[in-house]
């Protein structure tokens, strides 16, 4: 009962709006990437590897602006990289992001225990971002205990879902982004360049995974550990996929996954084993798929 | 303004040499023709005339490798696609470049959009595609998405992109292929809108009553070459079509027609949609008996490659046909069980369907045989026998290879195509399907695979063969249909009917459509 | 005409651009390899002398590399069947952990004789390995659902929901400390024999070679191997010859789930002899680079798993003497993999083909 109870909690819901933070931000980039037609499960690498320079940023500088960008810079160059290898050099797109997140791992672990000598540093003395205490809202019973004291990060996320939106559906870039992602060749005929397009949705997915990652680290405790991403990537890749690249319907996914993972939070805290709300979103993120693309059973064995 | 016009030269467009080559193949071989301003001038032309490389080049989507373009009378080297329409040269292609889930008006506008800084102009854009709407007289619901709309009504679209665009000189490709007999007038009736608005348009097709119908005049374009440009007043189809295909006849099979046996293959009522939902065989029945062979002539994209895909079961027949092979119903099995049945295919597109040059040659003759005869076992390939058989094809069937555990792609086109079609002969199949068995190779092979057919015939067994070269069905064929449009017309027995008949026959001449006796 | 002529000149040149391949990758991976180490202050030289002793300097690093090399080679054969054939089955990390905890189950709750034990803990845990592939590959069949994501996503439920059901076995609860989330030990009668004594390298190494043995057949001598094979290779030309490509689809994603999951069983009864939550460091990941430098074929698994499993070693000896730490062997073979999969071919035609335009264009 109490287990219930706490679903529609003040403490979950302000996690939940929390924990979605680094989803919407990476929806709202990726995003343009689906309706080019990209797809990417390097993400993870994208989002680990900023969260680990976002707080080495942080942790040179004492500043979290700078350790943002470190962080954006990183996942930038990163997904130029990627661009480099699936765009021009031919290489397939699964196996180098593959490779991508086996590096990310790699340079994160390699990185964490040269520079910090442990596989998970915690107050190693970078700075995390400032809560933000917003004077109306502040007084308004409930409300203030879901939005108040949020991070900036956690604020950009709606933001920037709205700024992708307006993008995607008013701007000339994003009518053309998304009729070459619907037909690649009709859009090179209306002399729409399909590189160019392709290159740009890549970049403004890096920057916004930055963010993502910047987030992770940055966040309240200013940590890192090994793996740390565990999957939101490729809960980002998910959430755009079923929303059909809409910023706006993948907002609205990416809370549902951060809702559970928010109450895995809460539950945990009432004894439930971490182990099995640990699941929850994952598994929500199957149980979703399966649901848009019920639809497909009646199509079986057309040819 | 009388001065200006005057200035202007009485050409729209004019090639001159245009040049385009694919290794030894002359797509394009110095074509030089004029366009009249404010005409309807169609270009015909049968499959690989060149016609699709010219329309590349004017649109810049091919580069040519010699030659000008000369756009009202000025010389013009185009940098990219966009550059050739900002010269006002505006191409409604074949199959239609439009978004699917995008709206009427997005579709219209995308790549030339009225902008406010980054932000698109609805408003200013809505207002230009409604004039242009309501001054050629165009009724679109521009705010529906294009996935359900009827066929007629995406070409429309088209031509309104065009003009929104700013196009002078439009060009269509085949705009007729996919449209009802009432879309076909409408189109018409558009086209010589645009004509009384003082636009030009380049019409390409195949289809002689249409080009007598609308144009005011004609170019015939044959094997990469340009024959002429012709009035209308002084031809008729007849003369069109022998401008169109007469040729030299390089080759003779001397085939000795034969008795045919028993019937095969019936087909009774077969219908096919595509995935767009586009009906493409119209109701087709026929029949093919043992030891003969059936010759399908037309122009490509008639339907025919529908035919053989669907009788073999890589596509779905509709609700209604029937197909009956040695007096058994196979309608909707799948190719295995064809296999298995002893029906053999030999696809047009040899490089993807046709085998895998990836791996050896023994590993692609194998296919399809292990399925139909199997070895020793159902479980392991028999080395020994799938050898026997590799050597057996490759010695019958002079196939010039290293060894047969080199990769197929090591292979000149020819020998590939000598392999495929041995494979399917050296096979016992009593009913034989083949689509072009000798595109793209050279005159030694077509031979040798020409001498290969009428030997596995004389045998028993059944072909369907279906060839877009209508000299190696009338070479070759017992019998001879002519399908246009998805329908299949009678195109008498061997000898019966001349070139010129039978290609008045493919584009759409007036004939007794085909009836089964039963 | 044109594609024709290219793709010969491609496949006669086929040869030496796979061996530029793995050239052109090598000194690209050892490039960045010699500025890491020269970032760390350490000595090229010494560091590659430690890690050669570390993998094969002795009778126990000898063992060690077997070691490694048992789990590497079946996760990657088992990505190989299915990178093959065009399966992108990524729930090997998954597959492989139900497979360990049935088999960590089979071997301590079920008395059994001793061999009968070995082999019904190993089919147990292939068995578990291909039901958890089962939910991927009838949602992509059924519902056409991308298996890259649902594999994905299900790694992550595999690794939380095996530590999950381990905690309830042991009746514990959620304040148990995530290391000691443990099945007990499973019996004598199921563990496998060490071969060399004090090391791990078990008679696992036999099972290994064996599986790499039986799918290197099945591709070589039986039909269904060959047809796999030519699905992968070219679909439509496989289903023009009769070949049912939906039936492959799920043969091919069962097999390689059954072997990831006794990759599982043979890491619990040959090395740990339990089950330890969170046990495989990406051996998963291991298997799809594995199979991509060996460009899936068993032979090459058999080779690249060997030297996965020398860097594996050699990795710890040289943390131990040099400055470097082990994470920079993952991050240079997650390196190499990149290098390896840039398609050269495409780029050396692309190069041909621009200068052949060059030549036509100074002929006209």
């Amino acid at each position: 009962m109490e287990l219930l109870r706490v679903m529609f909690s003040t403490v979950t819901l302000n996690a939940t709006f929390r924990m979605s933070a680094p989803l919407i931000l990476g929806i709202a980039g990726y995003c343009f990437c689906r309706k080019a037609g990209i797809m990417n499960i390097a993400l993870e690498s994208f989002m680990l590897i900023a969260a680990f320079f976002a707080l080495l940023g942080s942790y040179l500088t004492k500043n979290y602006m700078i350790g943002t960008l470190f962080g954006v810079i990183a996942a930038v160059v990163l997904a130029a990289l990627y661009g480099l290898f699936t765009f021009h050099l031919g290489a397939n797109g699964l196996i180098t992001g593959v490779g991508f997140n086996l590096s990310g791992w790699g340079l994160t672990t390699m990185l964490l225990v040269m520079i910090f000598h442990t596989r998970g540093a915690t107050n190693v003395g970078a700075v995390s971002y400032d809560t933000i205490d917003i004077p109306v809202i502040n007084s308004i019973p409930f409300i203030k205990d879901i939005f108040n004291n949020q991070t900036l990060l956690v604020w950009l996320a709606p933001i920037l879902t709205i700024i992708a939106y307006i993008v995607m559906y008013k701007t000339t870039f994003g009518i053309r982004i998304r009729a070459l992602g619907l037909n690649p060749e009709a859009a090179e005929t209306a002399g729409v360049s399909v590189v160019k397009y392709r290159w740009i949705a890549m970049l403004v997915s890096g920057a916004t995974m930055g963010l993502a990652g910047a987030f992770l680290s940055l966040n309240s405790l200013a940590m890192f550990t090994e793996n740390m991403s565990g999957g939101r990537g490729f809960m980002v890749m998910a959430s755009t996929m079923v929303a059909d690249g809409n910023p706006l319907k993948g907002m609205l996914f990416g809370l549902i996954f951060g809702y559970c993972q928010a109450l895995a939070l809460t539950w945990s805290s009432l004894g439930v084993p971490t182990q099995f709300t640990g699941m929850l979103p994952y598994l929500a993120v199957v149980i979703i798929l399966f649901i848009t693309n019920f639809k497909n059973l009646k199509k079986f064995g057309k040819i | 303004m009388s001065e200006n016009i005057s200035n202007q030269s009485e050409y729209v467009l004019e090639t001159r040499d245009i040049c385009k080559f694919y290794g030894p193949l002359k797509a394009n071989d110095h074509i030089s023709l004029k366009v009249k301003r404010n005409t309807i001038h169609a270009i015909v032309g049968e499959n690989g005339a060149g016609k699709s490389t010219l329309m590349g080049i004017l649109t810049d989507t091919v580069k040519p490798d010699y030659g000008d373009i000369i756009l009202n009378g000025e010389k013009v080297v185009f940098r990219n696609p966009m550059d050739a329409c900002r010269h006002g040269i505006g191409m409604i292609y074949q199959e239609f470049m439009l978004a699917p889930n995008f709206s009427v008006f997005e579709n219209i506008i995308v790549g030339f959009e009225e902008t406010k800084g980054a932000f698109v102009d609805y408003k200013k854009s809505r207002e230009k595609v409604e004039k242009i709407c309501k001054d050629y007289n165009f009724n679109l619901p521009l705010d529906e998405v294009i996935n359900e709309l009827p066929v007629a009504m995406l070409q429309q679209i088209e031509i309104v992109k065009v003009l929104y665009r700013g196009a002078d000189l439009i060009i269509m490709d085949e705009p007729t292929s996919t449209l009802t007999p009432q879309g076909i007038e409408g189109l018409f009736q558009a086209m010589r809108v645009l004509k009384a608005a003082g636009k030009t348009i380049l019409f390409i097709t195949h289809k002689l009553q249409e080009v007598f119908e609308v144009s005011d005049e004609i170019t015939v374009l044959r094997l990469g070459k340009y024959v002429g440009t012709y009035d209308p007043k002084d031809l008729n189809q007849q003369k069109l079509a022998n401008l169109m295909v007469g040729r030299e006849v390089i080759l003779q099979a001397n085939k000795q027609p034969g008795e045919p046996g028993e019937p095969v293959l019936s087909v009774r009522n077969l219908s096919v949609y595509d995935q767009d939902n586009i009906q493409r065989l119209k109701n087709v029945s026929f029949d093919i008996h043992a030891g003969e062979i059936l010759g399908i002539a037309g122009v490509a994209g008639s339907g025919q490659q529908y035919l053989s895909k669907t009788i073999f079961g890589l596509s779905k027949a509709a609700e209604g046909s029937k197909i009956e092979y040695l007096g058994k119903d196979i309608t909707g099995n799948t190719p295995r069980e064809n296999r298995a049945d002893h029906i053999g295919y030999v696809p047009q597109d040899r490089m993807v369907m046709g085998c895998d040059v990836k791996t050896s040659i023994w590993e692609n003759t194998i296919m399809g045989y292990h399925r139909a005869h199997g070895f020793k076992t159902r479980w392991l390939v028999d080395h020994k026998d799938a050898n026997q058989f590799t050597e057996k094809v490759v010695d019958d069937f002079a196939v010039k290879v290293q060894s047969i555990n080199s990769n197929v792609g090591s292979l000149s086109g020819g020998n590939i195509q000598k392999l495929i079609v041995g494979r399917e002969f050296s096979q016992d199949n009593k009913l034989l399907l083949i689509e072009d068995p000798t595109r793209g190779i050279d005159v030694g092979a077509i031979e040798y695979i020409w001498g290969k057919l009428l030997e596995f015939a004389s045998q028993g067994a059944a072909v369907l063969l279906v060839s877009h070269e209508l000299n190696e069905v009338m070479e070759l064929s017992d019998r001879i249909m002519v399908m246009y449009n998805g329908e299949l017309y009678d195109g008498g027995k061997y000898g019966e009917f001349d070139e010129s008949q039978l290609g008045l026959l493919m584009t759409g001449g007036v004939a007794q459509k085909y009836e089964t006796i039963e | 005409m044109k594609p024709l002529n290219s793709l010969k000149h491609f496949l006669a040149d086929s040869t030496k651009i796979n061996v530029a391949r793995y050239v052109i990758s090598l000194i690209a991976t050892l490039l960045i390899g010699y500025l890491l180490i020269v970032a760390n202050n350490a000595n090229a030289g010494v560091a590659l002398r430690e890690m050669f002793k570390g993998a094969f300097g002795s009778k126990l690093a000898i063992g060690n590399t077997i070691h490694w090399a048992i789990p590497c080679m079946l996760v990657g054969i088992s990505a190989a069947v299915a990178f093959k054939s065009g399966v992108f089955n990524l729930g090997l990390e998954g597959q492989l952990y139900f497979g360990a905890l049935t088999a960590a189950c089979v071997g301590y709750m079920i008395e059994l004789p001793p061999v009968v034990h070995q082999l019904a803990c190993i089919f147990a845990g292939g068995l578990a390995g291909l039901l958890y592939a089962l939910i991927p590959a009838l949602l992509k069949l059924y519902f056409k659902i991308d298996e890259v994501i649902t594999t994905l996503l299900l790694n992550y439920v595999a690794v939380l929901a095996t530590e999950y059901i381990t905690l309830k076995l042991m009746g514990g609860n959620s304040a148990t400390s995530q290391t000691s989330i443990v099945t007990p030990f499973v019996n004598k009668t199921a563990e496998l024999t060490p071969i060399i004594k004090g090391t791990s390298a078990t008679t696992g190494l036999f099972l290994a070679l064996a599986i790499i043995l039986i799918v290197y057949l099945l591709y070589k001598y039986t039909l269904v191997g060959y047809e796999m094979k030519m699905v992968g290779s070219n679909l439509p030309f496989s289903r023009a010859g009769g070949v049912d490509s939906n039936k492959m689809f799920i043969i091919i994603f069962l097999v390689s789930g059954f072997i990831a999951g006794i990759c599982g069983a043979t890491e619990v009864i040959g090395v740990n002899h339990r089950f330890i939550a969170q046990f495989s460091a990406n051996l998963g990941w291991d298997g799809v680079m594995i199979t991509r430098v060996a460009a899936n074929s068993p032979v090459g698994v058999l080779l690249v798993s060997f030297i996965w499993a020398a860097f594996k070693t050699g990795a710890m000896q040289m943390e131990r003497a040099t400055t470097l730490n082990r994470y920079t062997m993952n991050l240079l073979q997650a390196l190499f993999v990149l290098f390896i999969s840039i398609d050269y071919g495409m780029l050396y035609r692309k190069y041909k083909d621009k200068k052949a335009r060059e030549a036509i264009k100074k002929e006209e």
